[in-house]
């Protein structure tokens, strides 16, 4: 993956290489943030689980919910931290977190408005 | 004497400069918060397009009514084919159930909000309010044997999850802080009606019900009416007090008659029913005193709509002779029955009172789907 990624990716530099490294510990906690405000929602019985994966790991338990939620983007954070020399890594960090953030505020002013 | 200029050593060349090399820069000591203020760039990047997103979605909600000032009070309507349905009246307010939502309106504001909002497969119940709560019911699936009950304190802007009931179980109801409702019995799997103090959190059973089809609640009285087993047999209307601990059991219609049980509400401690009957071609309002066991007639026509009572008012509405629905009311404590409003279009499907503040429900008028007005009494 790194000598494909390397062909077609610009490199990184050290500066953007810590910005990588805010954005993926946002994306984690925003990840968390997903995770609480999800499972408040369908506690509340205001929202149903319409990703089928997630909905088949909340109907199996808090646990294993947490475990994988968590364990997933962990391990895509450490991909990613582990292509960090690489822009594209930087852009889909962005983009994930940026998308992570427009889920978490609507969620949050969901709950909220309530 | 100028010295002579001799040829003696020269001071040493300048050391060439290192040539450019590609190498890192150096490392600046802000880098770190420079990166954190960038990355939290893209954060709000990302936030602001969630809350615009949110704003959006609510600007074009189709649960939102309509909601105009009228002479007498306030007309609530509803469009995107959202039907208003089942509303109940407290103080300044108005909940009503839509679907799968439960929403509250400010009379006084004419602002609305979001209670509840079941899944889009699930249902709510007909929710039932006091001056300070509203309860309902919802069911995460239209079919579902598992509801919520839910209560909002209004005061408070805060909503709590009273129970979660087995069974089909019947609308909850509230009268000042006690809020009943029906749920399967923990041992004998029967229906009971429940209750709690909704200030202290007490609970409370009132036994088997029998399963109640309607359930109301006034002051300290709790009544219920249920069907027996004997499908011939008329239903039975089930009151009791929660302050002295009586019960009253009382038939609508002489046992062997061809009939139906429309409503039944509560007007202090008088116990008021509607009542249809094929052989008299004309339904009843009878009003029941639990204290001295006085029966009376309040209204009798074709069609009525089954009444609503708050202290020593009853409202209905019953077809009028210019062809079209009348409001109409009686106080209890003495007077003749008196005009409360006309309706002219659609049909009136429920009655509502609360204080001096009387509502109707219309559908298949022709402006709207539905719509509910209300009007203030002198």
């Amino acid at each position: 993956m790194a000598s494909w990624t390397a062909r077609r990716s610009p490199r990184l530099g050290q500066f953007g290489q810590i910005i990588l490294l805010w954005v993926l510990v946002e994306l984690w906690i925003l990840n968390l943030a997903d995770l609480l405000l999800t499972r408040y929602s369908l506690w509340l019985g205001f929202a149903k689980e319409s990703n089928g994966v997630m909905d088949y790991f909340f109907r199996s338990g808090t646990v294993p919910t947490v475990a994988f939620k968590i364990g997933i983007v962990t391990v895509g954070a450490l991909l990613l931290w582990r292509l960090r020399h690489y822009r594209t890594a930087l852009f889909a960090a962005a983009l994930l977190t940026c998308i992570f953030a427009a889920v978490v505020a609507y969620q949050a002013l969901w709950v909220l408005s309530f | 004497m100028p010295a002579v200029l001799t040829g003696g050593a020269a001071s040493p060349a300048p050391a060439p400069p290192a040539p450019l090399t590609r190498g890192a820069a150096p490392k600046r000591p802000h880098s770190w918060v420079q990166a954190l203020l960038v990355s939290g760039l893209i954060l709000l990047a990302g936030t602001v397009l969630g809350a615009a997103g949110f704003v959006f979605e609510q600007s074009r909600a189709t649960w939102r009514p309509q909601v105009t000032a009228t002479s007498a009070g306030w007309l609530i309507s509803t469009s995107h084919g959202l039907r208003l349905g089942s509303p109940a009246l407290g103080g300044d307010h108005v909940a009503w159930e839509a679907g799968p939502f439960t929403l509250l309106t400010n009379l006084r504001s004419g602002k609305s909000r979001l209670l509840g909002a079941a899944t889009t497969a699930g249902s709510a119940s007909a929710p039932s309010m006091s001056g300070r709560f509203v309860v309902w019911l919802q069911s995460p699936a239209a079919a579902a044997r598992e509801a919520v009950v839910w209560v909002y304190d209004i005061s408070r802007g805060r909503r709590a999850r009273l129970e979660d009931v087995q069974g089909i179980s019947r609308s909850p109801a509230v009268s000042g802080t006690t809020a009943v409702w029906e749920a399967t019995g923990d041992g004998t799997g029967s229906p009971e009606i429940h209750g709690t103090d909704l200030l202290t959190g007490r609970r409370f059973s009132l036994g088997e019900s029998g399963g109640a089809g309607e359930l109301i609640m006034s002051g300290t009285l709790v009544a219920w009416a249920s069907r027996r087993l004997d499908p011939a047999a008329p239903p039975l209307i089930t009151v009791a007090d929660l302050a002295a601990g009586r019960r009253w059991s009382i038939a609508p219609y002489a046992d062997g008659r061809d009939g139906s049980l429309l409503g039944i509400a509560l007007a202090g401690r008088t116990l008021v029913w509607a009542r249809a009957s094929s052989a008299m071609q004309a339904d009843q309002i009878l009003a029941y005193d639990l204290d001295t066991t006085a029966v009376r007639v309040i209204a009798q026509a074709a069609d009525l709509v089954p009444p609503a009572a708050d202290a020593d008012l009853v409202v209905w509405a019953q077809p009028s002779t210019e062809g079209g629905t009348q409001v109409t009311g009686v106080r209890l404590s003495g007077g003749r029955p008196f005009p409360v409003a006309s309706v002219s279009g659609g049909s009136v499907r429920s009655v509502m009172v609360s204080g001096k503040t009387v509502a109707w429900h219309v559908a298949g008028a022709w402006l709207f789907d539905t719509y509910l007005q209300t009007a203030r009494l002198p």
